[in-house]
């Protein structure tokens, strides 16, 4: 398993490369000045072309990336162009915001949606499934930004029960509990649904094969058939969708970051689109690109412990 | 001791977790520090530059401008270079040509953080820093710097090579962008962190900064006018103008910043909220580039101007944030043209725009394609209104609609034919008159040079009434070939509670652009 895991890593690279390069070309392509972007209109010209000068943006592009992905194959991030502060310092800062909420949002996905995808299999056409269906079609219509809204609006706003700014403080957990309330009910509610509706259809699937009526022909008690049985051999879709998802929501938690002033990689990502700052997007690129490899091979691995039939080589 | 099993832990979990996030509940403000800290929400997405001489943008200065003093100040509340007076400097005296200038300093002033007592030698540092193309982007703005001497501790005399007026220099020694004084020691205990260390001597002191989340600044107690108002100040960056909005309304922000428009005004305004409304004012021209056909004819560009409706663009925006103006220059700046000739206000006229046209040769009137303009509402909105004026005397104007800095871009390589530019400067006429409209300079969009002999001789004239009068004529000029057409001004628009005391009675105006935290101190 740890060859395969070497081997998996190794594979990515150039994956990793080919989105650094990428990425590098895109933002040069875009139009607009940086130095307006990020010194903003009052500056003068003078001060736009030190600027300039200062980041290198006047060199050839080849150098330009050469010296962006030296500094990265030394672990040197260098320093954000717009605030001209250390970037590593700032993504390991904005990490644990991020985090806090991907896993707290999968946790509500998994903790609600597997109950409900069974149950709404298990008493499919009552009118508990019909409930749970409409309920998880309502959460995946729903953009999560606009649930983010909706909860700030009456739990923040009129009742005021929690903060509409920021993400606490680091080192008090509870203070991060207490702001990471509302955005993780906002990602994790959407979570909810679409676990609810792949949990429902592979559970669906299961619960009529073969080995289960063989279970319940043999006397096996109900509870037992679901989740020893049925179950047990629903959870391989559901896992790889669990894995994806984690995935997906580093990425898509963006909106929420941004409706409720969270930091985050997903904030300084936006920060850094939307006033050019070239080094600082570079960074967390590669940061997002290796956190995905890395989502990745975990859900592979996670296929051996849910499905023992599945080996590594 | 029985050992704590699975199920046991996670139901322990849950029980806890449970009540804290209860007890928060019924106590939510718990998290926020109570007393004298002001929060305050400022619309840029990060402070960007904590050195005062790199260029920092004006989120940066309002933070800044409360981080440290110059050698003069403004009066609280306004801004105005005929009345500037003392700060870091007791007294000041030049001499009868206006080339050398003496300051007495203050005695006993700290700076920051331990960095020692302030003397002559930071002044001295500071202004060599200033003159230094390297370190100060507003470097030009200190080109007649000659020698700067330090006669004592507490003396020092500035050499010109040029003469200036105390309305030209002083404002280059205020408590705004290179004039801020930086602290000698400081510079060279810190080396290359100095640019993200600000150490002043001023009412608050830089405490932490978290990139795209909140600078604290700290109360400093040994600030020479006194003990400021504040023990903390937070400046939390909230860049979506509605998250913004609820967080004020909450009760999270003491203070916020605003977007330019009525309608923001109308949603926030209410009891127990003061909204400010305050300058210096963002002046709009529109420019027209004189090279380009057929905006090089005179009567061309005469016609443009007939057939813009300026109140119908301050209609649009809001009387309690725009006005209209009639010289590029507003009346209430020092050396504002006052009163604009009636011939040269241009009032709206869309017949003689079109007699105009007819007499240019073009009875049909042209296609402008493309016209830039930048996403941003405050551009868009009012150009937008001007390309439907314009259409009904038969001007037809392309727009394409590009984001900001590309916008930028545009404009400064000489390919958008109208642009409608903004500026917030110093108040005074030289800063807008000699960045737009002196041949040469690089945002003389209208590529105009029939007013640089009245620009030059006020910069060397010794004479304030002569000088004043010499920006007028140069206005004149302007507005005779309509270089550029001013269209309207913006102010600059901050919500706050009404129990936060700011230590003016009115705010006129702000010399960072922001809400200035720093003249609460009182004296105990």
């Amino acid at each position: 398993m740890l060859a395969y895991s070497i081997r998996r890593s190794l594979w990515a690279l150039p994956t990793m490369f080919a989105v650094l390069l990428f990425i590098f070309l895109v933002m040069r392509v875009l139009p607009g000045d940086p130095a307006y972007a990020i010194l903003g209109d009052e500056a003068p010209p003078e001060a736009l072309e030190q600027f300039r000068q200062n980041w290198g943006l006047d060199k050839p592009l080849l150098q330009q990336f050469l010296s962006y992905f030296g500094g990265l194959m030394t672990g040197d991030l260098g320093l954000s162009m717009a605030n001209r502060q250390p970037i590593f310092p700032q993504i390991l800062r904005a990490l644990p915001y991020t985090l806090d909420l991907t896993i707290a949002g999968s946790a509500i996905g998994i903790l609600f949606g597997v109950p409900l995808g069974v149950l709404t299999a298990r008493y499919r056409n009552s009118s508990v499934d019909y409930l749970g269906r409409f309920l998880s079609l309502a959460g995946l219509s729903m953009p999560t930004f606009y649930l983010g809204i909706l909860l700030i609006f009456f739990f923040s706003y009129k009742l005021r029960w929690f903060p509409v700014i920021g993400g606490g403080d680091l080192s008090d957990p509870w203070s991060r509990i207490y702001h990471l309330v509302l955005p993780a009910l906002s990602v994790g509610l959407s979570q909810t649904a679409y676990i609810t509706r792949i949990t429902r259809s592979s559970f669906l699937e299961v619960i009529n094969a073969e080995f289960v009526q063989t279970a319940r022909a043999k006397g096996v008690t109900e509870q037992r058939v679901m989740f020893r049985h049925a179950l047990r051999n629903a959870l391989v879709p559901i896992v790889s969708v669990v894995g994806i998802y984690v995935g997906i929501l580093i990425g898509s938690s963006i909106l929420v970051t941004i409706v409720f002033n969270r930091p985050g990689l997903g904030k300084l990502m936006v920060g850094a689109i939307s006033t050019h700052d070239y080094t600082m997007l570079q960074s967390i690129m590669a940061i997002y690109a290796g956190i995905i490899v890395v989502v990745n091979l975990l859900t592979d691995l996670a296929y051996g412990l849910v499905d023992p039939r599945i080996r590594y080589r | 001791m029985k050992d704590i099993g699975r199920r046991e832990f996670l139901r322990g979990l849950g029980i806890i977790g449970g009540a804290s996030v209860g007890a928060n509940i019924f106590n939510p403000h718990w998290v926020y520090a109570a007393g004298t800290t002001l929060t305050y929400g400022i619309s840029s997405r990060d402070i960007r530059r904590l050195d005062p001489m790199s260029g920092p943008n004006s989120a940066d200065k309002t933070v800044l401008a409360a981080i440290f003093s110059g050698l003069v100040r403004t009066q609280p509340g306004e801004v105005n270079a005929e009345r500037i007076e003392g700060d870091l400097a007791e007294s000041w005296e030049s001499s009868k040509d206006l080339k050398t200038w003496t300051f007495k300093l203050r005695k006993g002033v700290e700076f920051h953080q331990g960095f020692g007592e302030f003397t002559a030698d930071d002044i001295v540092f500071s202004l060599e820093r200033a003159k230094d193309k390297k370190a100060n982007v507003y470097y030009k703005s200190y080109g007649p710097f000659g020698k700067i001497e330090a006669l004592d501790q507490h003396t020092v005399r500035l050499h010109l090579k040029s003469p200036q007026t105390a309305v030209s220099l002083l404002p280059n020694l205020l408590d705004w962008q290179a004039g801020m004084v930086m602290s000698k020691k400081a510079a060279e205990k810190l080396g290359d962190k100095l640019k993200r260390t600000p150490i002043g001597t001023g009412p608050y002191m830089f405490k932490e900064f978290i990139a795209q989340e909140k600078l604290v600044l700290e109360r400093n107690d040994k600030y020479f006018r006194g003990k400021p108002g504040f023990e903390q100040v937070i400046f939390r960056m909230l860049p979506d103008s509605s998250s913004r909005t609820i967080a004020f309304k909450a009760g999270e922000l003491d203070v916020m910043d605003m977007d330019r428009e009525q309608r923001a005004i109308d949603q926030v305004k209410g009891p127990g909220v003061v909204i400010e409304s305050f300058g210096p004012a963002s002046v709009h021209k529109l420019h027209m580039d004189r090279t380009r056909k057929p905006l090089n004819d005179l009567r061309v560009r005469q016609a443009i101007a007939y057939a813009i409706n300026r109140d119908d663009i301050v209609r649009f925006i809001g009387n309690d944030v725009a006005r209209v103006i009639y010289s590029v220059i507003p009346a209430d700046f020092v050396g504002g043209l006052d009163p604009v000739p009636e011939k040269l206000k241009y009032r709206y006229d869309p017949a003689k725009a079109k007699k105009l046209l007819t007499e240019a040769g073009l009875p049909n009137g042209f296609t402008l394609d493309p016209v830039y303009i930048s996403e941003r509402p405050q551009f868009r909105r009012p150009m937008e209104i001007i390309q439907n004026q314009l259409a009904k005397v038969g001007i037809k104007i392309g727009l394409s609609v590009v984001a900001h800095p590309a916008w930028h871009t545009k404009n400064d390589e000489g390919s958008n034919p109208l642009i409608l530019r903004a500026a917030q400067r110093f108040p005074t006429a030289d800063f807008i008159l000699e960045e737009f409209f002196l041949a040469g300079g690089k945002r003389n969009f209208s590529h105009f040079s029939g007013a640089d002999a009245e620009l030059k001789r006020a910069q060397a004239e010794t004479d304030f009434a002569v000088q004043k009068k010499l920006w007028a004529e140069a206005q004149v000029k302007i507005l005779e070939d309509l270089a550029a057409f001013p269209t309207h001004v913006l102010n600059t628009i901050v919500a706050r509670k009404s129990n936060v005391n700011l230590g003016f009675a009115k705010l006129e105006s702000s010399l960072t652009g922001g809400l200035p935290i720093k003249w609460n101190a009182r004296s105990t």
